[in-house]
């Protein structure tokens, strides 16, 4: 586990986010009760602003930005998009933002708000992409400064895909291809997060396995 | 003599040379020691240490009920040594009873081997170093000899429960959901104890029917949290409580008439305690039937980040003997007796709600700060409820650390009261049959993807009578639906968890991605063959665990084949291959179920048996009998110094 600039242990317990909240039979995946749970649960979650399927003002009203218990990574257009959108919210140190136009090959850049100023660039996102892409088609130009900056590393479980006719057409152990893949871009020294749909099964297979 | 053990605990050997030993202890009472010295250990004593009256020897067999406040006394040595007592699988309850003999400014020598004072697989702190004894206890010195690690202790301040155990006062905490019955006549029964320093909270909506006593007050939630927020009910009736003893129950059990002997018995300073609790599934009680009271995770590995996720397979929880102790035990969450200053120590997580094994992380959280989980064997609690999904069979941890999985608890007595007796059964479903099926029915059609076309009716089921029947018809239906998105199977899934039993969430995503990944990979040509051999597979498992080999899991497949194969053709088989081994589970479950309960809707009164009970002579025998059963051995009695316990057919418990 790695620590941030202030010493704050990032995403503290867990190495997986949940991808639509922390959703169960009460509490339906990206509602505002699947992401209240995730907060309850101190399990670190993506909040995906770019499908429309999703009020963010209900988030902000919520106060699931200001709490200071889980980590949430707001995926939105551009960085300018999310200051848009957080305009005037109240806002922990726990929010990052995913800027998903803002490509550096297949790698979606992660900004953090380290000072609780101003958001600066702090690691990687990496989307699951379509079936028959190898898992990253092609590797981002990453510069020194972004190599120096990285400290996170997130990417997609091919468990996120939802329609079961899809599901088929991607390789069963592609998560574990991606996790080797990005360990061996960026080094072992990075926090990498699987983002999953389906955490507390991962959670229970972490204890099976252990 | 010292303490021992039943060789069935194979505690681990304290060879230590009686010649290092007497070094050891003689050099270390010479520092400070006063007066004779209370000696709780396993290393044999010489007689030239006992000679000279520096120790006195606590002679006792360890188990689960291990104790010495009544011998012993409430902190009243002023000093105290232990001795090779991390080799225990009780070392945690040795531990507790000794530092609560101790008084403040006390000396406390301890010796053990060097490799078990570094923690366990549950915390890397060793005993002293655990929350609950970290601030009292200050280590003046610490020696390593060989493979020895000596230290001495002084107790600086009193224990944390030492107000609690002056105080006689009882605060009993019932948790309600609604209109109870049971709830109502609880209150009742409590208030009949005779205690005078007794108070009743409820927490939770107004059960009705409650006794109007000036003893009785009830609390509640700021708001309703359909979740089931037991934990924050808890913690609020501790905060609540006037008395600093407290006994926090859920509103489905019987409170016995001698609790308060039982607690007399057990004595004032006790930890986290449950009793043995039972269901009798027919009113003459002969056959008590446990419930899951005492549990335990068996887990070795990987128990610090199984804990920081809070998530808990079910498969790794079992219930040992009430006099055998593991770290990793816990009381049910349905009824705690524990001291008010321990609760607001160890508080439970508000972050769990009911059906989330809120219990299993609040007993590891307290072991790990050093307070045990333990029995009162002393009397016992009937649940008015069986539990829903072990009826039949239950994980089973055997003393001598083996397991049985699955195992079958149903005796042949209850099996002959079932034949000859069945009107004396209580239902298996408290509601009737047409509120039963009706209820699933509707929430059947109201899934989205139920077209008209599947759309079921009461004239469906018109031909079934209980539960196998019902929920073929159930399944037969869920077999033909399109299943095509994640949603589809969490809606179905839903089916069970809000219908059958609140599976835990972590489990009902394993269900649902092992139907994903059915559908989305068989080859529809071998469905049914595929579905029954997954079918069978994951019973074997079941009942092997989750990592046999592979010829232990196809011997099993084999057997439990040849047991369930024509039952399993009676039922309906997916035609897009869909692996639904959930629903499969659970009709092979309610056939089983049906097989040695009679009576499963409260209108339903076979006809073909005695409705009047056995008489004296004869239940006398089946009780006999029943002694003799797996059931009786391994589940429900334990033997302890020629007592067997806990005491469940005497008159007062009748």
């Amino acid at each position: 586990m790695m620590s941030n600039t202030s010493g704050a242990r990032v995403a503290p317990s867990y190495s997986v986010a949940a991808y639509r909240g922390l959703w169960d039979r009460r509490a339906a995946p990206n509602s505002i009760g699947a992401f209240r749970r995730a907060c309850i649960k101190g399990v670190p979650f993506v909040v995906d602003l770019t499908t429309g399927a999703i009020d963010h003002r209900e988030l902000i009203s919520e106060g699931l930005f200001g709490q200071s218990t889980v980590h949430v990574f707001l995926k939105a257009e551009t960085l300018d998009t999310a200051h848009e959108i957080l305009d005037g919210a109240s806002l922990s140190k726990n929010i990052h933002v995913v800027a998903s136009n803002a490509k550096n090959g297949d790698l979606l850049p992660v900004f953090c708000r380290d000072t609780g100023v101003s958001f600066s660039h702090c690691g990687f996102y990496l989307p699951l992409g379509s079936p028959n892409e190898e898992p990253i088609s092609a590797q981002g130009r990453l510069t020194p400064a972004e190599s120096e900056q990285t400290r996170m590393v997130l990417h997609e479980s091919i468990d996120i895909v939802q329609d079961i006719a899809e599901m088929r057409m991607y390789s069963h152990d592609r998560d574990t291809a991606v996790r080797s893949f990005l360990v061996g871009l960026f080094g072992d020294d990075k926090h990498y997060v699987k983002v999953s749909d389906l955490v507390e099964r991962e959670f229970l297979i972490s204890q099976i396995e252990g | 003599m010292t303490l021992t053990e039943k060789a069935v605990f194979s505690r681990r050997e304290f060879p230590i040379d009686s010649t290092v030993l007497e070094d050891l202890v003689e050099k270390s009472l010479r520092t400070g020691f006063r007066g004779t010295t209370l000696y709780c250990g396993y290393a044999r004593l010489t007689d030239r240490l006992t000679g000279k009256g520096l120790l006195a020897e606590v002679e006792a067999r360890v188990d689960g009920f291990f104790r010495l406040q009544q011998r012993y006394g409430f902190e009243e040595r002023e000093a105290v040594s232990t001795v090779g007592i991390r080799g225990s699988r009780f070392a945690l309850l040795i531990f507790w009873e000794v530092f609560h003999v101790l008084a403040p400014g006390g000396l406390w020598l301890d010796i053990d081997d060097v490799g078990l004072c570094r923690g366990t697989p549950l915390t890397e702190k060793d005993l002293p170093d655990r929350d609950y004894y970290r601030e009292a206890l200050t280590c003046l010195t610490e020696e390593r000899r060989g493979d020895y690690l000596l230290r001495v202790y002084r107790k600086e301040s009193p224990a944390l429960i030492g107000g609690d155990v002056k105080d006689d006062g009882w605060t009993f905490g019932i948790l309600t959901a609604g209109p109870s019955a049971a709830a109502a006549k609880l209150v009742e029964d409590i208030l009949e104890l005779g205690s005078v320093n007794t108070e009743v909270i409820i927490c939770g909506p107004d059960p009705g029917g409650s006794p109007d006593d000036d003893r009785v007050r009830r609390i509640d939630l700021d708001r309703p949290e359909p979740r089931g927020w037991i934990t924050r009910k808890k913690n609020l009736i501790a905060d609540a409580a006037t008395y600093g003893n407290l006994c926090i129950v859920h509103d489905r059990f019987v409170i016995p008439r001698n609790f308060f002997d039982a607690m007399r018995r057990y004595g004032s300073v006790f930890s986290t305690l449950t009793f043995p609790q039972f269901y009798f599934p027919e009113v003459t009680k002969t056959v008590p039937q446990r419930y899951p009271d005492y549990q335990a995770l068996l887990q070795d590995s990987n128990l610090e980040e199984t804990f920081s996720h809070k998530t808990y397979h079910a498969d790794r929880i079992f219930h040992p003997q009430y006099d055998d102790f593991l770290e990793t035990a816990f009381c049910c969450g349905g009824l705690y007796v524990t001291k008010r200053s321990l609760w607001q120590f160890c508080r439970q997580d508000e972050s769990l709600y009911h059906c989330e094994w809120e219990d299993v992380h609040f007993g590891l959280d307290s072991q790990r700060k050093g307070i045990p989980h333990r029995v009162n064997p002393f009397t016992f609690f009937e649940s008015v409820n069986g539990h829903p999904l072990l009826c039949t069979r239950m994980h089973t941890l055997n003393a001598n650390g083996t397991t049985s999985r699955s195992l079958f608890h149903v005796s042949d007595v209850q099996k002959r009261l079932a034949r000859r007796y069945s009107p004396l059964f209580k239902p298996v479903v408290n509601r009737s049959r047409n509120e039963y099926y009706s209820g699933i029915i509707a929430a059947f059609n109201a899934l989205e993807m139920v077209d008209e076309s599947l759309q079921m009716s009461m004239k469906d089921v018109s031909h079934c009578r209980g539960l196998f029947d019902f929920w073929k018809e159930i399944y037969r239906r869920v077999a033909s639906l399109p299943l095509v998105r994640r949603e589809d199977l969490l809606a179905l899934y839903n089916l069970l968890t809000s219908f059958v039993y609140a599976h835990q969430n972590c489990l009902v995503q394993s269900w649902i991605r092992n139907t994903e990944l059915s559908l989305a990979r068989l080859n529809p040509g071998t469905v049914k063959g595929m579905s029954l051999l997954t079918t069978l597979v994951r019973t074997a498992r079941s009942l092997l665990g989750t990592v046999p080999t592979r010829d232990r899991l196809v011997n099993a497949a084999i057997s439990v084949g040849r047991e369930l194969l024509p039952l399993y053709l009676r039922i309906p088989v997916p035609s897009s291959g869909a692996d639904l081994s959930p629903f499969v589970s659970l009709l092979l479950y309610y056939w089983e179920v049906e097989r040695y309960y009679p009576v499963i809707f409260p209108a339903d009164s076979p006809s073909s048996a005695s409705s009047s009970p056995p008489g004296p002579a004869e239940r006398a025998r089946m009780r006999e009998r029943f002694l003799g059963s797996a059931s009786a051995k391994n589940l429900v009695f334990v033997q302890s110094d020629n007592e067997r316990l806990p005491t469940v057919w005497s008159d007062e418990n009748d």
